[in-house]
């Protein structure tokens, strides 16, 4: 009983993150589509990174994420390593891309999730055009240890490849940030915030029909 | 001897006009011969054709009665036929569907049926590159771009859009194409044009011509039941019929819909400019990005083709240039920008949509398409043709 209970649990979860998922796919792909459309000099900067960076690291296709999101199609496991962009960012970074992979096993107790953000920019250095990024983590605990609770940490590898000219230097366990999350779909929420900051995440948010459940324990950020 | 190219308007003193101005060009008259179809000769062959519809439908016998149009390289048909004879309604798009459906008329060229406003109307540039791929012609232009060097030769000067294929292009292969469908006929068309499983993720607005499953729909079907191949009513038609119909449809839908999307297959100069290192030669010398525009043998095109052989669209003959697969190429470590990707040369040339040419970076304006691509960013001239209706025009708007 105890175990179909925690499933069942685990498995609405696993639903709300598939559908978010590929809500922001969508909302990410409209709004990198009306940005790419845009003439005016403000955007030239990140018209030029994403022209640079979409050549080497093309966006996943939606088809795909829709694929790798299937809610029905089985074990709780989803891994996205194919560069999934998210939105264009919003403020005085916006120059950066932010490119999410993802890792969410919820087959087994405790479950095992994992959201990396790199952030690139290009910039140019003589006749050279070179990209350098930096890394976050954001991921539910890991057990009752050191980090063993909801956080944030700097990474210099959130994908496969290193990023280009991140410093190895910088610690990459401390500071473990922690973070207000009690699941795989606040942790999400909880990325959002701290690239769109309370406002432009409030937006994204509000059009994903996100039980309010998984809501509750950043409540006193969105609000 | 010279293939015909038969030429319509309903007008005749156009029809004349026409024919003759094209008989005068060394670049056409070198591999074809321009005639005029007057407006009987059309009259009775447009019965023709609507008798052996009728037939087909009826799922009579009857005997072929061949014309002028059958024998044709190319049938060049204006849209407004307003003058034909009493009671048969007909536009130039109608006349191109019987003829594609009811005729061995290899390619059809439709005029004046998406022109613009302006007094520059019948010579556009489509500043989408979105085309008219649900068009039977097989290529849609303006009166005034028929004389264009671009559209039949590779030694042009000035406006001639990259989405043109050429003429003697599309008529050499037509039989080609044909062949391999015959041969792929009840076969999956993106597993016999050699499309890896990668298309099932390709959007709708790319599968969507096909009408079905990218990855089971046969060419057959795609003609019969797509509702882009034959109208329904006309599917008792003769295997051969449906042969000719799926490689002009599929021809255009890779032409139209796939290539010029620059994200699935990519051409010579779209692929120099994301991955600069597959240029041969100085990259300071405009003349070497330009040998990539050639519409020629791939071997000819200032690339380093043999790194990337693997990845290339082997059956040529279905585009009117050399392309490649986009998706294996982004993930070939022997290319230098895949395998060190976050540093690369800048390059000061930018490849021009409306003069199939590089230009120097400050000499070109950029803009942005309506595909649903990544790669929706292209350039045009900087300095517009005077002479060219450029639609839809806020595409060209600074904010």
């Amino acid at each position: 009983m105890r175990c179909k209970s925690l499933t069942n649990k685990h498995e609405e979860e696993y639903k709300a993150i598939c559908h978010i998922i590929k809500e922001l796919d969508d909302y990410s792909t409209s709004k990198w589509s009306k940005l790419l459309e845009n003439n005016s000099a403000e955007y030239e900067d990140v018209i030029v990174n994403h022209k640079f960076i979409s050549s080497v690291c093309p966006p996943i296709h939606s088809k795909k994420v829709n694929e790798i999101a299937n809610e029905y199609s089985g074990p709780q496991y989803l891994v996205v390593t194919d560069p999934f962009y998210l939105p264009p960012l919003d403020n005085d970074d916006s120059n950066f891309l932010p490119i999410l992979n993802i890792s969410c096993d919820m087959r087994n107790e405790p479950v095992d999730v994992s959201y990396r953000v790199g952030l690139l920019e290009t910039y140019s250095d003589g006749k050279i055009r070179k990209a350098r990024g930096f890394g976050f983590r954001f991921e539910l605990r890991h057990g009752d240890g050191r980090h063993g609770y909801p956080h944030s940490q700097i990474t210099v590898s959130p994908f496969a490849r290193p990023l280009p000219e991140c410093p190895t230097w910088i610690p990459q366990h401390i500071p473990c940030l922690p973070l207000p999350a009690t699941c795989a779909v606040s942790l999400f929420l909880c990325m959002l915030i701290s690239l769109y900051g309370k406002k432009e995440s409030g937006k994204i948010i509000s059009k994903m029909e996100i039980h309010e459940r998984y809501k509750r324990s950043i409540k006193f950020i969105l609000t | 001897m010279n293939e015909e190219i038969l030429v319509f308007d309903d007008d005749s003193n156009i029809t004349e006009r026409w024919s003759e101005t094209l008989r005068e060009l060394s670049f056409v008259k070198k591999d074809f011969e321009p005639s005029s179809l007057g407006l009987d000769e059309f009259n009775k062959t447009m019965e023709n054709f609507l008798t052996r519809q009728s037939h087909y439908r009826k799922n009579e016998e009857f005997v072929l009665d061949e014309t002028r149009v059958d024998n044709a390289a190319a049938l060049l048909i204006d849209f407004n036929l307003l003058n034909i004879e009493k009671g048969i309604t007909l536009t130039g798009e109608t006349v191109a569907y019987l003829s594609r459906c009811f005729s061995t008329c290899k390619v059809i060229i439709g005029i004046n049926q998406f022109i613009g406003a302006s007094a520059n109307g019948t010579n556009t540039f489509d500043l989408t590159l979105q085309r008219h791929p649900y068009s039977f012609c097989d290529i849609n232009i303006g009166d005034q771009q028929i004389f264009n060097r671009g559209l039949w030769d590779e030694e042009f000067e000035g406006f001639r859009p990259w989405y043109w294929p050429t003429i003697p292009h599309l008529v050499n292969t037509f039989n080609q194409k044909c062949e391999d469908v015959a041969k792929n006929l009840d076969e999956p068309i993106t597993k016999a044009l050699g499309f890896n499983e990668a298309i099932k993720y390709f959007p709708d607005s790319v599968n969507k011509f096909l009408g079905s499953d990218p990855t089971e729909i046969t060419f057959r079907n795609f003609v019969l039941n797509s509702g882009n191949g034959i109208n329904r009513q006309d599917d008792n038609i003769p295997e051969e019929n449906i042969i000719r119909i799926a490689a002009s449809r599929i021809s255009k839908w890779l032409e139209y819909i796939i290539l010029q999307r620059q994200d699935i297959l990519v051409d010579a100069p779209h692929l120099a400019t994301r991955l600069p290192s597959l240029l041969v030669g100085d990259k300071t010398d405009i003349d070497n990005w330009n040998y990539s525009t050639r519409l020629e043998d791939y071997r000819e095109l200032n690339i380093n083709t043999e790194v990337i052989e693997e990845h290339r669209l082997k059956k040529e003959f279905w585009l009117s240039r050399a392309a490649w697969y986009w998706e294996e190429l982004t993930k070939d470590e022997n290319i230098l920008e895949i395998s060190n990707p976050w540093e690369r040369e800048e390059i000061d040339v930018c490849f021009c949509e409306d003069i199939s040419k590089f230009l120097t970076r400050e000499n070109c304006k950029e803009y942005s398409t309506d595909f649903d691509s990544p790669y929706k960013r292209r350039y045009i001239k900087k300095d517009l043709f005077e002479s060219v209706e450029y639609r839809p025009r806020v595409k060209l708007i600074s904010i």
